[in-house]
């Protein structure tokens, strides 16, 4: 009897019961996409060869960037003849493909004008996901192809603003003699309409958007003051795109840079340096006489120890705030234990985490619009360039993006100051690959980049819009 | 004093000392031993019940943060799961002049609702097309030859999967995390059975997680799909049940897929947890 309780006691510790294991954090795979020829619609003749290669690889390109489709090879399907079946869909021939969806497509000239119709379905579903007829003007094919791509990109993920979204960047035309000044240049992310916003023959740094897409704020260099006093100094502007008007938020002595919106807009964090120490602070921009600084309010716990502690102002160092989607966060690149590290800081409690540990430099974090991650730029202990880096919002998953140290050098290609498509898969990024800085698009996997600044520019800081459709 | 002397002094006690001191320690051993049992059918002997956490679920778990460097592999090396296709280095957009902002005209319109009236047209079509048989013998002697293309394309896929499949076995098997920021849960220790336990769990779900591919923008939804499965002692699923299915029927056969190729499974010793079967419970994301 003793005996028995004894060793009841052993094993009333295990618990019974089948086992219950949970799977998460999947690979991700890409869907098999059937991707029709195009061709003309069924009893329309005439063609414009020209035109159809222009827009099918224009397509093509565009639905590689959305890094999401596999294409089937089209070999596979020639029997099928799309063009003949146009409008009708038999679901078991392209399911023996294992295809995931099916875009076909017809186009007509008319009256000067290019008619696409495009007929997407999924084949698993078998369900037409849309059909919709696109007329544009023959010089306008990119816009069709991209308004195209939009919608497959919407009905397919929910996401939107790959691609009618516009990118801002601080450039140097490479053209003008003598110390070309630098402009405020805003482009599409396929690298057209690459127009000025400032002339203003100074320098003009770290632009950003503010949420609604409809303003700009970046930091200029400036004379300010008369007599004696004129001399240079920063001054941290909002420019709106409709008016053309600027409104002056900070001109102290010192950086007033580094400047980032809350998601809603109601407030702006950025760097101001006046103490002589860069530390943030949070203002409204409508009234932006009376900055609240977060940086000397910040308590973070050490690695080892216990309790809070709190920088004295002379040790401080904090620049490139990026705001949680939900604006209850920052997350900062602060020198506050020496080499400048990754800190997230909670602004209701004032308290700092510290995200990142390894590397000597890093800088310029940017949240990303699902909430989930979180791109900087780091310089390893062993090289001295600048790659790009990936983490999530909790500390977990460190990865790397780019490459850029080559062997037996100490200096190699540097990639920095990232900034998040607002799809949350695809990022903007400078870099100095080709010799000179240059703005590239990339997929947050890595495996298309593109470089979107024209060639004789050099260009920096890019910071990607919020999405306009 | 000798050694003779010390034993005698200390390590003689009497007796009547020892088999008291055996009693009580095993009495105490006894008492609190019937009180948890009691505890655990719902009696509370000692009255302190409500604060105290049942035995069985009281176990360690810490986390750890290993820092090693920043890691030197690429997220793009990393999830190239699909060697058929190669990582193409594509040419930088050349720069497009700025174009002029010209009002544009465009619509979109439905194009299905205009279906039912081509169709119509299109059979009209048919009557005409059987008209001109001689046209169509030619057609279909096209036809056999893009069929045969088919088949070559074919042949040539089925080829490039099996070099994948060859490329991912070999990848797996060279596969080395050396450094990152790895947080881990840390272990759980539940007595003998239960250390097998948690061995077993985490190997079925390390094999699993490997075959769990879904597509991108499955990652950030909610859900969670539940399968019971029976694992016989090759390793081979004997019996499969969907206990809890997702919203979201794509992401459901994902699921079955990633229990179909991870056969064979891990096989304990443990007769016991092999009889009971398994419950795995899929996510997207963490």
């Amino acid at each position: 009897m003793i005996r028995m309780i004894i060793l009841s006691l052993f094993f009333s510790v295990t618990a019974f019961g089948e086992i219950y294991i949970t799977v998460t954090g999947a690979n991700v795979k890409r869907a098999k996409l059937a991707l029709g020829e195009l061709h003309p619609l069924p009893g329309v003749k005439s063609r414009n060869t020209a035109l159809e290669k222009r827009v099918y690889q224009q397509l093509k390109d565009d639905l590689d960037l959305i890094n999401l489709f596999d294409p089937i090879n089209p070999k596979l399907f020639t029997d099928l003849d799309t063009a003949r079946n146009f409008y009708t869909t038999k679901y078991s021939d392209w399911s023996v493909l294992q295809a995931s969806f099916l875009l076909k497509l017809g186009y007509r000239m008319e009256k000067n004008q290019f008619v696409l119709e495009a007929l997407f379905y999924d084949i698993p579903g078998e369900k037409k996901i849309f059909g919709t007829r696109y007329t544009y003007p023959p010089s306008q094919y990119a816009r069709l192809v991209h308004a195209l791509s939009e919608d497959i990109l919407k009905a397919v993920t929910g996401e939107k603003g790959l691609f009618f979204s516009r990118v801002v960047m601080s450039c140097r035309n490479l053209r003008q003699r003598k110390s070309p000044p630098k402009e405020i240049y805003v482009v599409d992310p396929d690298g057209r309409n690459f127009t000025p916003l400032t002339r203003d023959k100074t320098l003009s740094l770290s632009p950003t958007w503010h949420p609604n897409g409809k303003q700009i704020a970046y930091m200029q260099y400036e004379f300010r003051g008369r007599g004696k006093n004129r001399k240079k100094a920063t001054v941290l502007k909002v420019h709106d795109l409709r008016t053309g008007k600027r409104k002056v938020i900070s001109d102290r002595p010192g950086m007033n840079s580094g400047a980032a919106f809350s998601q809603d807009g109601s407030r702006l964090a950025f760097t101001m340096s006046f103490t002589g120490r860069p530390e943030i602070y949070i203002v409204d921009p409508n009234n932006p006489s009376n900055p609240e600084p977060l940086s000397r309010s910040i308590q973070w716990r050490r690695l080892s120890g216990s309790g809070f502690h709190k920088n004295n102002v002379s040790t401080l160092f904090d620049v490139e705030p990026s705001w949680s989607p939900d604006g209850k966060q920052v997350v900062i690149s602060s020198a506050r234990t020496g080499h400048p590290m990754i800190y997230i800081v909670d602004l209701a409690s004032k308290e700092a985490r510290q995200l990142t540990f390894a590397g000597t430099y890093n800088s310029s974090p940017s949240w990303s619009p699902t909430g989930d991650k979180i791109l900087f730029a780091a310089q390893r202990t062993d090289f001295g360039n600048f790659d790009i880096y990936q983490i999530d919002a909790d500390g977990n998953n460190l990865s790397r993006l780019t490459s850029g140290t080559r062997p037996g050098k100490r200096r190699g290609v540097n990639s920095e100051n990232p900034s998040w498509a607002p799809t949350g898969r695809h990022l903007a990024f400078s870099s100095n690959e080709g010799g000179t800085y240059a703005v590239y698009v990339m997929s947050g996997d890595g495996r298309i980049k593109r470089q979107i600044s024209p060639k004789g520019y050099e260009c920096h800081t890019p910071n990607w819009s919020p999405s306009e459709r | 004093m000798t050694s003779d002397d010390l034993n005698r002094k200390f390590i003689h006690a009497p007796k009547f000392f020892v088999i008291l001191s055996l009693l009580l320690h095993f009495s105490v051993v006894l008492i609190w031993g019937t009180g948890r049992i009691l505890e655990d059918m719902g009696f509370h002997l000692f009255g302190l019940n409500n604060q105290r956490i049942p035995i069985r679920e009281v176990y360690q778990e810490f986390i750890q943060v290993d820092v090693v460097a920043l890691p030197d592999e690429l997220i793009s090396e990393k999830d190239t799961i699909d060697a058929t296709q190669e990582i193409n280095e594509t040419a930088p957009v050349q720069a497009v002049k700025p174009e002029e902002e010209t009002p544009i005209e465009n619509s979109q319109e439905d194009v299905m609702a205009e279906l039912e009236e081509k169709k119509k047209a299109e059979a009209e079509a048919k009557k005409q097309e059987e008209a001109e048989r001689v046209a169509k013998e030619k057609a279909e002697k096209a036809k056999e030859a893009r069929l045969k293309e088919r088949e070559e394309a074919m042949r040539q896929l089925e080829k490039e999967t099996k070099r994948a499949d060859a490329l991912k076995a070999l990848e797996e098997t060279s596969r080395k995390e050396l450094k990152g920021n790895i947080l881990s849960k840390g272990t759980s220790t539940r007595g003998n059975i239960g250390a097998a336990k948690d061995l077993y769990r985490s190997l079925l779900a390390q094999r699993i997680k490997r075959e769990f591919n879904i597509f991108a923008w499955q990652q950030k939804r909610d859900l969670v799909a539940v399968i019971y499965i029976r694992i016989n002692d090759k390793g081979k699923v004997t019996e499969k049940k969907v206990v809890k299915a997702s919203s979201d029927p794509l992401f459901d056969s994902a699921v079955l897929d990633a229990i179909d190729k991870s056969q064979p499974f891990p096989v304990s010793r443990e007769a016991s947890i092999m009889e009971e079967g398994v419950s795995i419970e899929f996510r997207p994301s963490q």
